[in-house]
């Protein structure tokens, strides 16, 4: 910035800015060199405010010829910002007539060029009026359309102007500024007009002037390069982005995609005071939703924001998601579910193979997405699900079916069984051990969800219809989206969750029985049993229900030693558990009712006794009073084949376990002490014990300890 | 003889229930179905009614499902205002691309038709009619829809909601497919509702030749008619068609349902067919069980299982609509009315 | 007129075929067709084609009517199934030996139709296939325009009786019938009440009578005529194709198959059965079932109507027997169809056929 540079420029703005008449061209050393100087500077540096000022006066009035005007035109890059005076005089110049066509466009071309520059915007929207006149002139009008784009808002729309917009559609045919231009009236107005747009425009409004606005973007960055560094171009972040894929046209939108997206071409803003004649959006007291892009802008309105049309398109918008989860609105809330109700049974069970696999899956996919979000289930999807797996191949949409399975609402169990759990049972039975795995952990994830959140819900649905007896006002749920009046049941949650987990149990039984102990089998159901376990603890629930013995201890011939350590922890945390309650109702803590749950005391005791004494004290076929009454290990020892030259009793306990074999053997090849044979190992059974721990086998050891009581520091025999 | 129905008291509710009332007792498919057989005639029709309902006669309507609308108000300047947003739809659909005022009256008229309700609870039709050139270039009613609402017995709107909602169980619409289309998409966009293609299955046909068949036959009555379409492993044969004399086929539903009787059960459906197909089996050894049922009519309607559907008789006109109303519920609910009890009076 | 009749006719056929129906024509000389064969118009759309032929035909001094239903109906002779042909047979004919000039058959007809009807119609003929194709057209007032509809195509069978024929109308039954009759020297023109689109398999149905079914193997030269020799047989086509046996899937009713096979090989044979599009049975049988007793009036018999449609009706029938949708042994009315050369029948109760002939 050194007053050498400085200088040679003003004089050359002064030069051209007191020049009174026109100048001569040709041979005008002085004008070239003015000329010259301010192209250098504004190329390299751009022009300071006032320069330009001075310099549009020059260049609009066209007193120095065309030439010099253009060139001028095409100079004017800023430094840092354009002055809003600037523009306002070259409108005003253009008003006067007195430029030619030519420069007149330039100078529009060079508005919209600096756009983004322009330092304040009130003003010139002020002229929106005036400028609308000017798209009568047909060599301005692309430009004009433009700049028009840029500078609209809400307030501008007006019946008159878009009868105006039509008539030149209609004598000028369909042109991309038009469409433009009355794309972003439709957006602030949608009910004004309908249109049917097949292609994604890509840009609207062609470029003129690339090289131009490359420059003026370049020496921006270079004097302001805190500024910002976004990409897009200046149409997009100006206006809201169009979308326009919700204007294609019926028949092509309905075979790609059921859902339908965010409109509002019917919304209720435009009537609210009779008619069109008075377009009332003007004091917001209803914003469709389809103004509405960000969180920030949700914020703002929150109290007045109109559904979009169809509800349907909750499943694809977040934004959407959000403000249906706060809203008490039942009317919106009923109108996704009869649209959700008429779409799944077309989709799923009317006509199933018309559309795509991908169609299915995509709505389904969807679906759960949406479930998760608000952490409910949907009463409509669980009835047409419940028809649907009916007849089901148990193929299609597999993952998806059985995870919105997971996360249906909580009913009585006898209307489950029958609705749900027996179809798939169906299904479960004559399938392959993938499906079954998958099942299980679709019914791992539907107890957790049932005892974890539809608990909640179904209590407070019940409380407000009992509470509507009493009182007159009643205070709405508040957890729940999806309510009715009257029909709630109201029964215990303990009871349900027995029967499933008996349910289950049963399921899990009949596969082991299939399976040659699978491993991914075993894992599923030790997931489910570790779930069952954690109700207690995790989800403060106030009853424990114990699955049936006989699948522990069927648990207990499996092949895997990870299994039968996990089954191990998982009696153990069981015990745990009991202990707790117990004590739980010893001070008093529990409702003062008889808690089932301490029915179950007995069968746990049996099932530690057994496993107890299999794997530890070798005893596993035992005949004594205790043992006798476990009908799953009694069976005639002569039965026995006495050549494998074990004692039966031994035959389940951990160093002859066939699960643990490959650790015996390594134990005997490791071990210091001069085992040769897994028999001997009975003597150290504790540091047999702790080498399984180390290899990660640690629920044995926590079973171990947690019953047998050591009376002595050394083993027994 | 079944008794003719000429006037039901207004004491007809509908019934309503909460929405997804999923685990409700599923019918399983051996239970008892019901269906009434005498005719139903609302109360004496007026000459514009009668108008409305002769032009239902003789034409092929497609049928369509409809969920509940929402926001559809049934005032003359509604009205108005839909057939205006109706018809700048369907010019911007024929002119891709270009804007179209939506203020600007055009080829649609939408307006209530009355004389097709029974119930108190049914809503009084509407019907939307298109014009334009057909063709021979002239200018005449190219396409015409109506939603209907016919002896609603069970409405799936809760109670408290009964004032944003209208309900169509049906939409009966003839004209080209564009239109057809265009029209559907439409009123999905404008009113929130869902708009299916009705197909009725082959089980459904049975039902509506058996009830069909049950009532009296006019000397110069239509036979009726069955249309078997031959599974693909047969090669060579593609349908078989197979009429009988009115007269006889009502015979034949006599051994099966006693005349006394007003309602059909499930059991005599089958029988009846049962005797129907077995009196072809006889004469010509082929059996019609392994085939599937496409299209059945008589002198009262014909039908087809891609849902469409021709009235004849102007007597039946409710009965055939009130079956088709049942169905469509039936459909959107996923569950099976006829479970329910009925409270018309005789 | 004729102009236009030309362009129609091209205008029926494909592209591709325009060459061979000229040659087969045989209108134009040799010379003419490799001229335009060589012109440019073979590239561009068909009708400058077809203008282009138009011009050279109408140039020629025997352009007529005659000739240009000769073109017309090669074309048709080239797919004849577009039409439903319905077949007629002529009896009593009153001279045995009749040379069939064909030449001689159309001046005839010409003159017979000049008389009953308009003096403007003609008669075209064409042999093709062992068979007197032609071509009447016989307009109905003095238009100038050419009447598509009123043209009647027939097909005759040179030494038999039968005649094929399409798009006749009522009104002028009568007379066409009296100048058939005259022509070919015979009393009576019945209809038979056979009809449908396949030319072979009409004529095969409607002359071959007593060789159908089982007994085509006879005609097909399929027997070993002297089984003590060594020459083997011809051997017949395998018309049921041999499914990949898979060794996991055992068929089990092995047994049950064989036997309905053989069943149907003896009555329809192993030949590929002639082609019928339509059966239309019209059945006035008294209703009988074990189960179902305690109908009203009993004795009266139930009418019922009964059609089968497909595009080839006697093998899809004996296909539903192949299939089990069909209850073996199958009526005698369907197995002896091909032997019966109709294809309506009226069956009543008396256990037999009762074949009326009413004209329609």
């Amino acid at each position: 910035m050194s007053s050498k540079q400085r200088n040679p420029l003003n004089d050359a703005v002064n030069y051209l800015v007191t020049a009174d008449s026109k100048l001569r061209i040709k041979g005008n050393e002085a004008l070239h060199k003015s000329l010259e100087v301010i192209e250098r500077t504004a190329t390299s540096l751009g022009l300071s405010p006032d320069q330009i000022l001075q310099l549009v006066d020059v260049a609009a009035s066209g007193k120095q010829g065309e030439t010099v005007s253009k060139k001028l035109i095409k100079l004017l890059i800023p430094a840092t910002k354009v002055p809003e005076t600037a523009v306002l005089k070259a409108i005003s110049w253009i008003c006067t007539n007195r430029p030619s066509m030519t420069i007149q466009c330039l100078l529009i071309r060079w508005i919209i060029v600096v756009y983004d520059y322009i330092d304040r915007r009130d003003r010139l929207h002020g002229l929106y009026g005036l400028l609308f006149r000017f798209l009568h002139f047909h060599s301005l009008l692309p430009y004009m359309c433009q700049l028009l784009y840029f500078l609209t808002r809400r307030e501008d729309v007006k019946l008159y102007r878009v009868r105006q917009l039509l008539e030149l559609q209609k004598n000028l045919g369909q042109q991309p500024y038009l469409t433009g231009l009355l794309l972003i009236y439709k957006h602030y107005q949608p009910g004004l007009l309908s249109v049917v747009i097949n292609r994604n425009y890509k840009s609207l409004f062609p470029t003129y002037d690339r090289k131009w606005g490359a420059m003026v973007r370049l020496i921006q960055e270079k004097s302001n390069p805190l500024e910002r560094s976004q990409n897009d171009t200046v149409l997009e972040r100006l206006q809201p982005k169009l979308d326009t894929s919700y204007m294609a046209a019926a028949s092509k939108r309905r075979k790609l995609d059921c859902i339908p997206d965010i409109h509002s071409n019917a919304s209720r803003a435009d009537f609210a005071k009779g008619g069109f004649s008075k377009l009332n959006l003007l004091n917001g007291t209803v914003v469709p939703f389809v103004h509405i892009s960000t969180f920030g802008k949700l914020l703002e309105s929150i109290d007045k924001i109109e559904f979009p049309n169809q509800m349907g398109a909750v499943l694809k918008s977040r934004l959407l998601q959000h403000v249906i989860s706060y809203s008490s609105d039942k009317v919106a809330v009923t109108r996704f579910q009869f649209w959700l109700q008429a779409t799944l049974h077309e989709v799923l069970l009317d006509y199933p193979l018309e559309n795509g696999n991908e169609y299915t899956a995509r709505l389904l996919r969807l679906l759960k997405s949406f479930q998760d979000f608000l952490q409910e289930g949907i009463p409509v999807l669980d009835a047409v699900l419940s028809s649907y797996i009916c007849q089901w191949n148990g193929l299609d949409n597999r993952c998806l079916i059985l995870k919105l399975l997971a996360r249906c609402r909580l009913h009585q169990f006898s209307y489950f069984r029958e609705s749900i759990l027996n179809p798939l049972g169906k299904l479960f039975f004559s399938s392959a051990v993938y499906f079954k795995c998958q099942t299980i952990q679709a019914l791992t994830d539907m107890l957790q969800n049932q005892v974890a959140v539809e608990r909640l819900h179904h209590e407070e649905l019940v409380s407000y219809q009992t509470q509507s007896d009493i009182n007159t006002t009643k205070s709405k749920p508040m957890s729940v989206l999806f309510w009715e009046e009257e029909g709630e049941e109201d029964f215990k949650t303990v009871d349900f969750v027995r029967e499933f987990i008996q349910f289950v149990s049963q399921l899990c039984l009949v596969a082991l029985q299939c399976g040659r102990s699978h491993p991914l089998l075993e894992h599923c159901i030790l997931n489910f049993l570790e779930m069952a376990s954690f109700l207690h603890k995790c989800y403060q629930v106030p009853f424990v229900v114990f699955p049936p013995a006989s699948l522990c201890v069927r648990l207990l011939f499996s092949t895997n030693p990870y299994t039968v350590s996990r089954l191990c922890s998982v009696i153990s945390r069981f015990k745990c558990v009991f202990q707790s309650l117990k004590m739980q109702q010893n001070t008093g803590q529990l409702e003062g009712r008889r808690n089932e749950s301490f029915e179950s005391v007995t069968e746990v005791n049996k099932t530690i006794l057994c496993l107890i004494n299999a794997l530890w004290r070798c005893k596993a076929f035992d005949h004594s009073e205790e043992a006798r009454q476990m009908e799953e290990l009694s069976f005639s020892p002569e039965l026995v084949d006495q050549r494998i030259g074990v004692d039966c009793g031994e035959m389940l306990s951990i160093y002859h376990h066939q699960a643990f074999s490959c650790f015996t053997y390594k134990f005997i090849k490791e071990n210091t002490l001069g085992i040769k044979h897994p028999t001997e190992i009975k003597v150290c059974k504790r540091e047999f014990l702790g080498y399984l721990e180390r290899h990660n086998l640690k629920g044995l050891n926590e079973f171990v300890s947690s019953v047998i009581i050591r009376s002595k520091p050394s083993t027994t025999k | 003889m079944a008794s003719r129905n000429s006037l039901q008291t207004p004491e007809c509710q509908t019934t309503y229930t909460r929405i997804g009332s999923c685990f409700a007792p599923r019918a399983t498919p051996k239970s008892c179905n019901i269906a009434r057989i005498a005719p139903i005639l609302s109360r004496q029709v007026s000459g514009e009614e009668e108008e409305n309902i002769k032009a239902l006669l003789n034409k092929t309507w497609h049928v369509f499902g409809l969920s509940p609308l929402y926001n559809f108000e049934r005032k003359s300047s509604a009205f108005q205002r839909y057939s205006k947003s109706l018809s700048s739809a369907l010019e911007a659909e024929s002119h891709k691309g270009c804007f179209v005022d939506n203020d600007v009256p055009g080829s649609v008229e939408i307006g209530g038709i009355r004389g097709l309700t029974v119930n108190i609870g049914d809503q009084n039709a509407v019907g939307i009619f298109v014009r334009g050139k057909n063709r021979k270039a002239e200018d005449a009613m190219v396409y015409t829809a109506l939603f209907c609402c016919v002896n609603l017995q069970f409405c799936p709107i809760p109670k408290d909601l009964q004032a944003s909602f209208k309900y169509f169980p049906i939409m009966l619409a003839s004209g080209p497919v564009a239109i057809m289309n265009s029209i559907n998409n439409w009123l999905e966009s404008q009113f929130d509702c869902r708009v299916t293609k009705l197909k009725f299955s082959s089980n459904d046909l049975l039902w509506m030749a058996s009830l069909w068949s049950a009532y009296t036959p006019v000397p110069k009555s239509r036979p009726l008619e069955l249309v078997y379409a031959v599974p693909q492993e047969c090669e060579g044969l593609s349908k078989i068609t197979y009429r009988m004399a009115a007269a006889d086929a009502k015979r034949l539903l006599d051994i099966v349902h006693p005349d006394d009787s007003d309602e059909l059960t499930e059991e005599e459906v089958q029988a009846y067919f049962d005797a129907l197909e077995s009196h072809l089996c006889y004469m010509f050894h082929a059996k019609l069980g392994t085939m599937y049922l496409r299209t059945v009519g008589n002198s009262i309607a014909y039908v087809s299982t891609d849902g469409k559907i021709k009235l004849f008789s102007m007597d039946y006109v409710f009965n055939v609509l009130a079956h088709l109303t049942q169905l469509s519920v039936e459909r959107f609910t996923g569950t099976s009315l006829q479970t329910l009890p009925f409270s018309q009076n005789e | 007129m004729e102009v236009d009749i030309l362009k129609r006719c091209f205008g029926k056929c494909k592209t591709s075929d325009i060459f061979s129906v000229l040659k087969k024509w045989s209108f134009l000389s040799s010379a003419d067709i490799s001229h335009l064969e060589s012109a440019e118009t073979i590239k561009g759309p068909k009708r400058n084609l077809v203008g282009l032929i138009a011009d050279i035909c109408s140039r020629r001094d025997n352009f007529n009517i005659e000739s240009v239903g000769e073109l017309d109906l090669i074309c048709v002779q080239m797919n004849p199934s577009k039409c439903i042909w319905s077949c007629y047979q002529l009896e009593e004919s009153n001279d045995e030996d009749e040379a069939f000039d064909p030449v001689q058959l159309k001046q005839k007809l010409g003159k017979h139709l000049r008389l009953c009807f308009d003096p403007k119609s003609s008669v075209s003929t064409v042999l093709h296939n062992g068979a007197v194709w032609m071509k009447l057209y016989i307009p109905q007032q003095r238009n100038q325009k050419y009447q598509a509809p009123r043209s009647v195509y027939l097909i005759h069978y040179l030494h038999t009786p039968l005649i094929l024929m399409t798009g006749l109308k009522a009104s002028i039954k009568e007379f066409l019938f009296q100048a058939l009759l005259n022509c070919f020297n015979c009393k009576k023109l019945l209809e038979m009440k056979l009809t449908g689109r396949q030319v072979d398999s009409l004529k095969e149905l409607a002359l071959n009578r007593w060789c159908q079914g089982d007994f085509s193997k006879f005609r097909y030269e399929q027997v070993q005529r002297r089984p003590l020799s060594e020459i083997l047989p011809r051997k017949r086509k395998v018309d049921e194709s041999e499914e990949e046996l898979d060794p996991n899937i055992t068929c089990e009713n092995e047994g049950m198959k064989k036997r309905r096979k053989e069943m149907l090989d003896k009555v329809f044979g192993t030949n590929t059965q002639p082609v019928l599009e339509k059966l239309d049975f019209k059945v006035r049988v008294r209703y009988k079932d074990a189960k179902n007793f305690g109908i009203a009036d009993p004795d009266v018999p139930f009418t019922c109507e009964v059609k089968f449609e497909g595009p080839s009706v006697i093998e899809g029938i004996r296909n539903l027997g192949r299939c089990g949708m069909a209850k073996l042994p199958l009526p005698p009315h369907l197995t002896r169809i091909t032997s019966l050369a109709k294809n309506h029948f009226v069956l009543t109760d008396k256990g037999e056929l009762d074949s009326k002939h009413k004209s329609k």
